[in-house]
């Protein structure tokens, strides 16, 4: 396990990291797409709907006003790239996915004290919840 | 009863493994304990004073026998044999070891029973009445709505870091038990003027600190309609609340910085938003769980030795005058049993009664036992017939305390002997002034009286509802006690009036004595309870008798 940790690491030199369907990937800046950053102030009737990709800033991991505006983005019909960037638990991670997040940027120290493989084990989490049973059953 | 089906037991195990996982990953670092501490409070696992203290959940206050022998042997074997039932409907644990906290989860999943949002800044335990479907006054039974709150609110992706706690509390009756109005959310359940079932609803109520009573936010909304409505509420508050300081983080301080008017427009917009998108639960899993709380099969028997019994037994007679109350079916009647006690810790029970109380709801009470925000337990559905063996049993375990709704049945929070907020202790005090008033036989003279204290301003122990309240402070060093007067839960809630300076622990005493006396001089009749005396005539003859002139003579 602890090697294979240690090659997943091998590959990044950045100072973040993505976290990105359980793995652990560079985090590079795409200049070809249209990209808006906001953080937990924003006001959703005035974000442009149209961009690729919306970044949430996570000023601390007990803000959670970054989920309701996650999944207020993906009601209002945003379909592009929603990123979360902070140092979320793993604990965070179902949750975030289930709001309508893609992906987690978190720093490289972070993911070294909680790494891949415990962002790996969390997301079985995003199934068989009350809110889901509630709202298909 | 709601009995858990094979979701519910999967994803409870589930919880309980995954804390295992959490405390281990604390263990080997992969935690802070700053990153720890958010994730064992959702499971209900506080620091106190002395030790880690685990809160278990007993959702709306319901719970069965082999639900509470489970509770009974969770006391025995990890804990120092006792337990304490809170204001909340909760059971806390007050003496867990870390290391024994996931196999205590485990043993709680075995009955269906967790300690899942117990704490922490996410929706907590919904509370209700504790005569819920037992009551003859009650409108409809409001815990299908409470468990369709615990599920929607469980585990809910949006709402586990809101800016603060969370409390929702639903009563079906319009004499509200569960004092809605100081609750983040209170729910009353009313029908409109075509018989349609609904809610009003009130917003930014609450105790602590910063003392609101509950402001209405919607007259009737269709039953139908709750969880988009609550989730407009929701969101509203997690984008809304501050968080900038956590003693201006609830909800109230929202309400009452915004404006209601603000608040019930952004989520009546909200709402709007919800209820295009949210898919409503269908009516095969809203009525799978009306099916759980059906009414039990009544049984039908003779009550004449009730009645000879009521003539015969004075004891018994006086039981059955304070702590029975009236059930929607005639030849039954509805328990409160006391963890009043006198000379005992208000709220606590040991194994042995928990068990006893278990068995007695086994075989008399349809297997059914709530726990009431009183902290006393109730036994909802016992026949007439039964009674008088009720009560012997109840005597025999030293729960026979005929003193429900009297001064001695006082609320307290745990106090400086638990609690690391705590800056006076409580439990003490309230055994000291239940002991008086119950040595000089005097609790029944006196009659219906709230007497409620708390051991800090977050005061745990509701002291601003209580008829009297005492809230114990810490000043230069030694514990200061104040008195509030006039304070009321239901609907009619309102915040007690600070009577003066504070007294010494030697003084308090003395001073309620003062108080009570005054009320049994000043009262037109014996029926004319404190409350009702002290709203006729005003704070002034009661604050006299607090603080009397000649004594301030004297001094000077």
């Amino acid at each position: 396990m602890l090697h294979k940790q240690q090659k997943a690491f091998s590959n990044i030199t950045a100072k973040s990291i993505i976290v990105r369907n359980g793995f652990f990937e560079k985090a590079e800046i795409d200049n070809s797409k249209n990209i808006l950053e906001i953080d937990g102030n924003a006001k959703i009737s005035q974000i442009d709907l149209s961009k690729d990709m919306i970044i949430i800033e996570f000023e601390k991991f007990a803000d959670g006003r970054g989920f309701s505006l996650a999944k207020l983005l993906r009601q209002n019909g945003f379909k592009g790239i929603i990123r979360a960037k902070g140092n979320l638990l793993v604990d965070q991670y179902p949750l975030a996915i289930r709001c309508g997040f893609d992906e987690i940027e978190i720093s490289l120290a972070h993911a070294q004290r909680q790494p891949q493989n415990q962002w790996q084990e969390v997301l079985t989490r995003t199934n068989n919840n009350y809110l889901d049973r509630l709202m298909l059953a | 009863m709601y009995q858990y089906n094979q979701f519910d037991k999967h994803f409870v195990a589930n919880r309980a493994k995954q804390f295992r996982s959490q405390v281990m990953r604390r263990l080997d670092g992969s935690l802070s304990e700053e990153e720890f501490r958010p994730l064992r409070l959702m499971n209900g696992l506080y620091l106190q004073l002395h030790a880690y203290m685990l809160r278990v959940a007993i959702p709306y206050g319901s719970l069965n026998s082999k639900q509470m022998h489970q509770l009974a042997y969770i006391a025995k074997k990890y804990d120092k044999d006792y337990a304490h039932f809170t204001t909340r409907q909760n059971i806390q644990y007050n003496w867990p070891k870390l290391k024994d906290v996931p196999d205590i989860l485990d043993d709680l999943a075995q009955v269906d029973m967790h300690a899942i949002q117990t704490s922490g800044n996410c929706i907590r335990n919904v509370t209700s009445d504790h005569f819920a479907g037992a009551s003859i006054d009650e409108i409809a039974d409001p815990r299908p709505s409470a468990e369709l709150l615990r599920q929607y609110s469980t585990d809910h992706p949006q709402f586990q870091f809101l800016p603060r706690k969370f409390k929702i509390a639903i009563s079906g009756s319009p004499n509200d038990r569960a004092v809605i109005k100081s609750h983040d959310i209170g729910l009353l359940m009313k029908k409109d003027e075509r018989g349609n079932l609904g809610y009003e609803i009130y917003i930014g109520g609450g105790l602590g600190r910063s003392p609101f009573v509950g402001k209405l936010l919607k007259d009737f909304l269709p039953k139908a309609d709750l969880l988009p409505y609550i989730e407009a509420i929701m969101v509203v508050y997690n984008l809304n609340g501050r968080r900038d300081n956590k003693y201006k983080a609830r909800i109230k301080i929202l309400v009452h910085e915004s404006g209601i008017e603000k608040i019930k427009q952004e989520v009546e917009e909200h709402f709007i938003e919800q209820k295009q998108n949210f898919k409503q639960p269908s009516d095969k899993l809203i009525s799978a769980i009306n099916e759980r709380f059906k009414l039990p099969n009544f049984k039908q028997a003779n009550i004449d030795n009730y009645e000879i019994e009521l003539k015969q037994n004075a004891q018994f007679s006086s039981f059955v005058k304070n702590n029975i109350s009236e059930h929607k079916n005639k030849d039954y009647s509805i328990i409160s049993v006391s963890l009043k006690n006198i000379g005992e810790t208000p709220g606590d029970a040991t194994s042995d009664q928990m068990q006893i109380l278990a068995n007695l709801a086994k075989q008399y009470s349809h297997d059914e036992l709530r726990i009431s925000h009183e902290q006393n337990i109730i036994l909802p559905h016992v026949h007439k017939s039964d009674l008088p063996e009720v009560f012997k049993e109840l005597q025999k375990a030293n729960l026979a305390t005929n003193n429900i709704g009297l001064i001695s049945d006082i609320i307290a929070c745990p106090g400086m002997d638990y609690c690391a907020l705590a800056t006076a202790r409580s439990i003490p005090v309230a055994k000291q002034i239940a002991k008086h008033f119950n040595e000089l036989n005097l609790e029944e003279e006196i009659g219906q009286l709230k007497l409620k204290i708390s051991g800090c301003i977050n005061a745990c122990g509701h002291h601003h509802v209580g008829h009297i309240g005492i809230l114990g402070l810490e000043k230069q060093g030694k514990e200061s006690y104040q008195i509030t007067l006039g304070g009321e839960e239901n609907l009619s809630m309102n915040i007690g009036k600070r009577a003066g300076p504070g007294f010494s622990s030697d003084e308090l005493l003395p001073a309620i004595k003062r108080l009570i006396e005054a009320y049994l001089n000043l009262r037109q009749n014996p029926e004319e309870s404190f409350l009702a005396s002290y709203k006729r005539l005003g704070e002034k003859p009661f604050i006299n008798a607090l603080y009397p002139k000649e004594e301030k003579a004297n001094v000077a």
